[in-house]
């Protein structure tokens, strides 16, 4: 809201430069965007907060100038010569037909203005705050707007029909043409002032081209009224039609003030634009709000600040901003709330008006000793276990956003985007699912760090996934996505490495399975409970990801399950005393052979002695033959309770040789 | 014969002190212990003696054999096992070894650090769902339907109850709905709000929650507590200031600007949080006595702090995932 020094000298005294003025207002909760010269003039741009609508005007700002400064607000004098010869209810008639939505309206009429340009002093106030000058009629209205805060509107009167004015919920298919040409159809939800024939104005946005003050315009019928904010907003926002009024009339106008508002208003346009106003109004008040007395304790004051407020300094205070205070025997504060503080309305409230008025420096920061002592938090723990491993593994983590298009869920999970939970927003036309899988999101950032040139990229994520549920409900929960541009080994590696490390004692199998995504998928299995999926990536999903590497892998792992289950302690193992024998064996076995037929024949033959299967290669092309392999095991034998001999683990691997060609059809490679 | 015998010897022994690697060990193996060197020689030697002196030119060489074989292997363990080529010396200056480790992202490390300080106060963490409801994220939190935050265009609604929660102030409603004062904790996640993304701006980000509800807490613990984060982040000398503000869940309510000096010795008063006592209005939603009970809240963007703090001007590098820039941190 820009705010020109010259405009609120005609309220306050002004004796502070601009920046001592902007500290003063950013101190009492008006911070300054920006400080502007326009000639003679110093403009300054405050942010006003949503629940001081009163302040979006010059008086409202001087009003807590005044607060702040100990002066006496200077209202203008609103004077001014009416004709008396017409009866005002013969010229028009006012019907709030939808009461909910309009608590007042209040119509006026001048009659005999000459429309035409605006009078210097009054264009130059409004271009500093950044209006256009129209012709001295609308100027006028806007003028009042930024001096009061109460947005007007003046309609040509000789346009109206029927002589009456209807506010009335919009008919489904009416219609109009706002003053700045936008074609705007309502919805019943909106509120239209209307006259005997049709919509004139849309009610608390703007007026309709077709009634809008023009060169020939006479005579004026002048509205001042408050609307609902709610119904305000959102029929700015469908139209995509914001305004100045709108904005004020969404942060509630002061629905007390209408008809000295109105006076004003008129005032001023007579003043620029001449003609007689006529005497009175239609002034129809539906929704005249109570008075608002409330309380306030000294010492509820005192113990929510945290520091002592003199009684006295906080009635002052409360004065200055015009609750008039008065305190009883008992020590309570009363005030009655001025009618343009819509935001204040119990205790709370009046503590912070005079904790802002106060200051905020005057709380005092002191050190107390903790006495409580926080738990470990297992997720945090648990995220820092997994994000530590990964990271010693050379995987990077990524933080990616929440949403996936339909193309990636169609990709990772075949399914189309009717099968995600996803938002409404129109911004987020195509990325707009709320993501199942982190997988496809990673997909992207390998991609980008592949084109940016890298190699080998291992990236991981640790987020929540969101699933539809029949329902119509949803399920969260957190995953852990792990992918890389690498061998499947580099990815099992460190997904076995790091659930060993969480369950040091746990048993975890990849045990091959169907994957959506994958050419070769696996279910992750921990002791015997499914936690995830691994796999290497089809070409299909490779290709639908722009990705030019060969092999992408990736798993994807429950973090709350994996959170659920309890770690067991570490137990320390003591170290070997006697020597171990190894025995490496090459074994040429068909390519579909997995690793696990040989571990398992080999364990259904090992003796106790056996103590590690070691998996150390393999070998394929000459002299091997096509469709074979030559896998190499290393075997290590060892007896915890004496030196083993040579001759006794020949033995074992005699038969662990010939049981693995009789289950697998291993054969030995010769050296 | 036998003065020859000592000879070689004395000489082996002598020629021994002048050896100063293994390469000249070598040498000196080669010469005297070799199977041809002098001394291997002669023991050789003793069969062309008579046979009275045999005995006496036999012990004598084995004597020398034994002394000087002693002294080389003696020498040998000083020198060093490696009797095999020499190693060139090390280049010290070169590279060290690369190693491929990878690393949290800076928005989790700098969660992280937040998550410590606010654990050495004595808090504990507190978490909450992304999907949230219209409960949580507006009505408890004393937003009431008209308030602009409400609008449909500034949320990612879901259907008419479910949106993407827009704040972690969410969190501060189920911690209060599951748990009695006193309440210390701190509440970490993503939120989601539509902007148009540019430099400063993201539909997602990071907040930190904290929240303290007991008996006689005050501003002034509010105050004091921002004080300590502001100087166990920042370090204890940044200027910081509560400017009065608006938010709906909470009353006094303040924005927490921290003073930063840019390179021209400009100072700029930026807005790093918000922060305030909790509103009546909330207490009596979650069914605390506000009467008996105060407490306050502070809210603030992890992203912007970590940006303020490591010099990072373009918020969409944090989402861009570049290993380039992920290492840096």
């Amino acid at each position: 809201m820009k705010i020109s020094i010259n405009w609120l000298k005609d309220y306050v005294q002004i004796t502070q430069t601009a920046q001592q003025l902007s500290a003063m207002l950013s101190n009492m909760g008006f911070p300054t965007e920006s400080i502007e010269t326009i000639g003679d003039d110093i403009v300054i741009d405050l942010e006003i907060t949503s629940n001081r609508g009163d302040c979006l005007s010059h008086i409202g700002i001087a009003r807590e100038i005044a607060a702040a400064t100990g002066q006496e607000l200077k209202l203008p004098d609103v004077k001014f010569e009416m004709t008396t010869k017409k009866d005002i209810n013969s010229l028009v008639a006012v019907e709030i037909a939808a009461p909910q939505f309009c608590g007042r309206y209040n119509a006026r009429v001048i009659e005999g203005v000459k429309v035409g340009p605006s009078p210097e002093w009054m264009v130059k106030r409004l271009q500093a705050v950044g209006l256009r000058s129209v012709n001295n009629v609308v100027d006028a209205t806007n003028y009042a707007m930024f001096e009061t805060g109460q947005p007007p509107h003046a309609f040509d009167y000789d346009k109206i029909k029927g002589k009456k004015i209807i506010v009335r919920s919009a008919k489904a298919g009416e219609k109009i043409v706002s003053i700045d040409g936008t074609e705007c159809e309502f919805s019943p939800q909106m509120l239209v002032i209307a006259d005997a024939q049709r919509p004139v104005a849309i009610a608390g946005v703007m007026g309709g081209i077709e009634t809008e003050v023009s060169d020939s315009t006479v005579n004026i019928l002048l509205e001042e009224a408050s609307f609902n904010p709610l119904c305000v907003r959102g029929t700015s926002r469908k139209l995509s039609l914001p305004s100045d009024a709108a904005y004020r009339f969404e942060r509630i106008v002061n629905i007390e003030n209408i008809e000295l508002a109105s006076q004003r208003t008129a005032q001023l346009i007579v003043d620029a634009a001449g003609g007689k106003i006529v005497e009175g109004s239609v002034d129809v008040y539906p929704g005249r709000p109570g008075q608002k007395t409330v309380e306030l304790r000294p010492d509820r004051l005192n113990k929510l600040l945290g520091i002592d407020v003199p009684v006295q300094k906080a009635i002052d205070i409360l004065a200055a901003l015009k609750f008039e205070p008065r305190q009883t025997e008992a020590g309570k504060i009363i005030c009655t709330v001025p009618n343009w503080r819509a935001d204040v309305s119990r205790e709370a409230d009046l503590i912070e008006e005079v904790a802002r008025v106060y200051g905020y420096d005057k709380v005092g920061v002191k050190e107390k000793i903790s006495i409580k002592i926080a738990a470990v938090d297992k997720r945090q723990k648990l995220t820092c276990t997994v994000s530590n491993y990964l990271n010693g593994c050379g995987f990077y983590e990524a933080i990616t956003t929440t949403f996936n298009d339909e193309k990636a869920a169609r990709l990772l999970t075949g399914k189309d985007a009717k099968a995600s939970l996803a938002v409404q927003d129109i911004t987020r036309k195509s990325e707009n699912l709320l993501r199942s899988t982190l997988l496809g999101s990673l997909l992207g950032v390998v991609r980008t760090n592949l084109n940016a040139g890298g190699k080998d990229v291992r990236m991981y994520e640790i987020a929540d996934v969101f699933k539809l549920l029949d329902d119509g409900g949803h399920t969260e929960n957190t995953n852990i996505s792990i992918v890389c541009s690498s061998d499947f080994g580099i990815l099992k590696g460190a997904v076995a490495g790091l659930l060993k490390s969480i369950y040091p004692n746990a048993e975890i199998i990849f045990k091959p399975a169907e994957a959506y995504w994958a050419q070769a998928g696996a279910e992750i299995i921990l002791n015997s409970k499914p936690i995830g999926i691994a796999g290497v990536m089809s070409d299909k999903v490779v290709a639908g990801f722009d990705i030019k590497a060969a092999k992408i892998c990736a798993a994807e792992l429950d973090f709350d399950s994996l959170l659920a289950m309890e770690s067991a302690q570490i137990k320390a193992s003591p170290l070997p005393k006697f020597p171990a024998i190894v025995r490496d064996l090459s074994l040429i076995v068909d390519e579909q052979t997995r690793w696990e037929n040989l571990e398992q024949t080999i364990h259904s033959k090992a003796p106790q002695e056996l103590e590690e299967i070691k998996f150390e290669g393999i070998y394929r092309g000459k002299p091997i033959a096509a469709g074979k392999k030559s896998v190499t095991v290393s075997l290590r034998f060892r007896d915890e309770d004496g030196t083993l001999k040579h001759d006794i683990v020949d033995g074992w691997e005699n038969s662990i040789v010939s049981a693995l060609a009789g289950n697998v059809g291993a054969e030995l490679r010769k050296a | 014969m036998l003065d020859e015998f000592k000879k070689i010897g004395q000489e082996a022994l002598d020629s021994l002190k002048h050896v100063a690697d293994a390469e000249q060990l070598e040498q000196f193996r080669i010469r005297f212990l070799a199977r041809k060197g002098l001394v291997t020689d002669m023991l050789s030697k003793i069969g062309s003696f008579p046979a009275e002196q045999k005995k006496e030119a036999g012990a004598l060489a084995n004597k020398v054999k034994q002394e000087v074989t002693a002294a080389f292997e003696s020498l040998k363990a000083t020198l060093g096992t490696s009797s095999a080529k020499k190693e060139p010396l090390e280049d010290v200056t070169l590279p060290g070894v690369d190693f491929q480790i990878g690393k949290s992202h800076i928005i989790t490390q700098t969660k992280n650090e937040l998550l410590e300080i606010f654990a050495r106060m004595g808090f504990d963490i507190a978490y909450g769902p992304e999907v949230e409801d219209e409960w949580h994220n507006f009505i408890a939190l004393n937003i009431p339907p008209e308030h602009p935050a409400r609008d449909p265009a500034d949320n990612f609604y879901i259907d008419d109850n479910r949106l993407l929660r827009s704040q972690t102030s969410t969190i501060q409603i189920r911690v209060m709905n599951s748990q009695k004062p006193p309440i210390r904790v701190v509440a970490p996640g993503r939120v989601y709000r539509p902007d148009t993304v540019d430099a400063t701006h993201m539909f997602m980000f990071h907040q930190l929650e904290a929240l303290v509800v007991d008996e006689g807490v005050s501003m002034v613990d509010m105050k004091s507590t921002i004080a300590q984060f502001i100087a166990a982040f920042f370090g204890p000398d940044i200027k910081w200031r509560l400017r009065p503000s608006f938010f709906p869940f909470t009353e006094p309510s303040a924005e927490v600007d921290m003073l930063f000096i840019d390179k021209t010795g400009g100072e700029k008063w930026i807005e790093v949080g918000g922060c305030g006592m909790v509103d009546p209005n909330v207490f009596s939603g979650v069914g605390i006595d506000s009467e008996k009970y105060t407490g306050w809240a502070f809210g603030f963007g992890i992203e912007r702090l970590a940006m303020r703090k490591y010099g990072i001007t373009d918020i969409r590098l944090l989402f861009e995932n570049d290993i380039r820039f992920l290492k840096q941190f």
